[in-house]
């Protein structure tokens, strides 16, 4: 059977279940996502800064001006937890929450990247040769790991 | 002797009442990337609510498109809003309707 990817070992304490190469391309996500949020592109970042009154320019400017930087440094903050649990034996709850939200941070990304809009894009059959191929397969496996992350942090 | 004058008594004004502000509502949103036990895990942690009610709110953001989690003033909503999208929803607030 395929063992989580996620397990707990004591009380408040976790580990990631990856070999090398899991690790190392978990560690490059870092960097990665580092350069979308540099780089201000508001396609692939959308998901990452919704709007929180839609229909309020005002309001919704304000909310930019006082929440905007705040939410930019989280982010920053959750995805050194990337490299952090790549190289490391174990984490504690906050820092696999934190992990947890980068993991998802770069799935927000990945969605924009390989164009999923709906729930059926998400599922939609692929070819290997297919040029969104690479960002697919990092997507999913990106939701096995944080489902099984969820699953182990419900033990606690 | 006339009698003294007297102010009469001043009715209330409606503006010196005390209006209490309408409350706000936190809205989340369906969106076709996150986990629904994400989404479950997250409503329980940011709210406190037991997992049968953050699974229920999650249902209904999955099922109707959008669920309120939340509601209370405009500034106590917008910071939830912010906590939200700092996990990865789509969030907004309004008065409540």
């Amino acid at each position: 059977m395929r063992g989580r990817l996620v397990t707990r070992l004591d009380p408040g304490r976790f580990r990631l279940v990856l070999d090398d190469d899991p690790r190392d391309l978990i560690e490059s996500l870092g960097p990665q996502l580092s350069d979308v949020l540099m780089s201000g592109d508001s396609e692939l970042t959308a998901r990452l800064f919704p709007p929180a009154y839609p229909d309020d320019d005002e309001r919704e400017a304000e909310f930019r001006r006082l929440m905007g930087d705040d939410l930019l440094a989280k982010r920053f903050d959750d995805l050194d937890q990337l490299r952090a649990a790549a190289e490391s034996e174990s984490m504690t709850t906050d820092e696999l929450e934190s992990f947890l939200r980068a993991v998802n941070s770069v799935r927000l990304v990945l969605s924009s990247v390989i164009g999923i809009e709906t729930e059926e894009d998400a599922h939609e059959p692929y070819e290997l040769e297919d040029d969104d191929a690479v960002p697919r397969i990092v997507y999913e496996w990106l939701s096995a790991l944080l489902a099984d992350g969820i699953w182990a942090l419900e033990l606690d | 002797m006339t009698a003294p004058m007297t102010t009469p008594l001043r009715p209330p004004e409606a503006d010196d009442v005390a209006v209490p502000e309408r409350p706000w509502v936190v809205i989340v949103w369906n969106d076709p990337v996150n986990l629904m036990q994400y989404v479950t895990f997250v409503f329980q942690k940011l709210f406190g609510y037991p997992k049968a009610k953050a699974e229920k709110l999650m249902m209904e953001v999955h099922e109707e498109g959008r669920s309120v989690v939340a509601s209370g003033t405009r500034e106590k909503c917008e910071l939830d809003v912010f906590r939200l999208h700092e996990h990865g929803l789509w969030a907004t607030t309004q008065h409540d309707e």
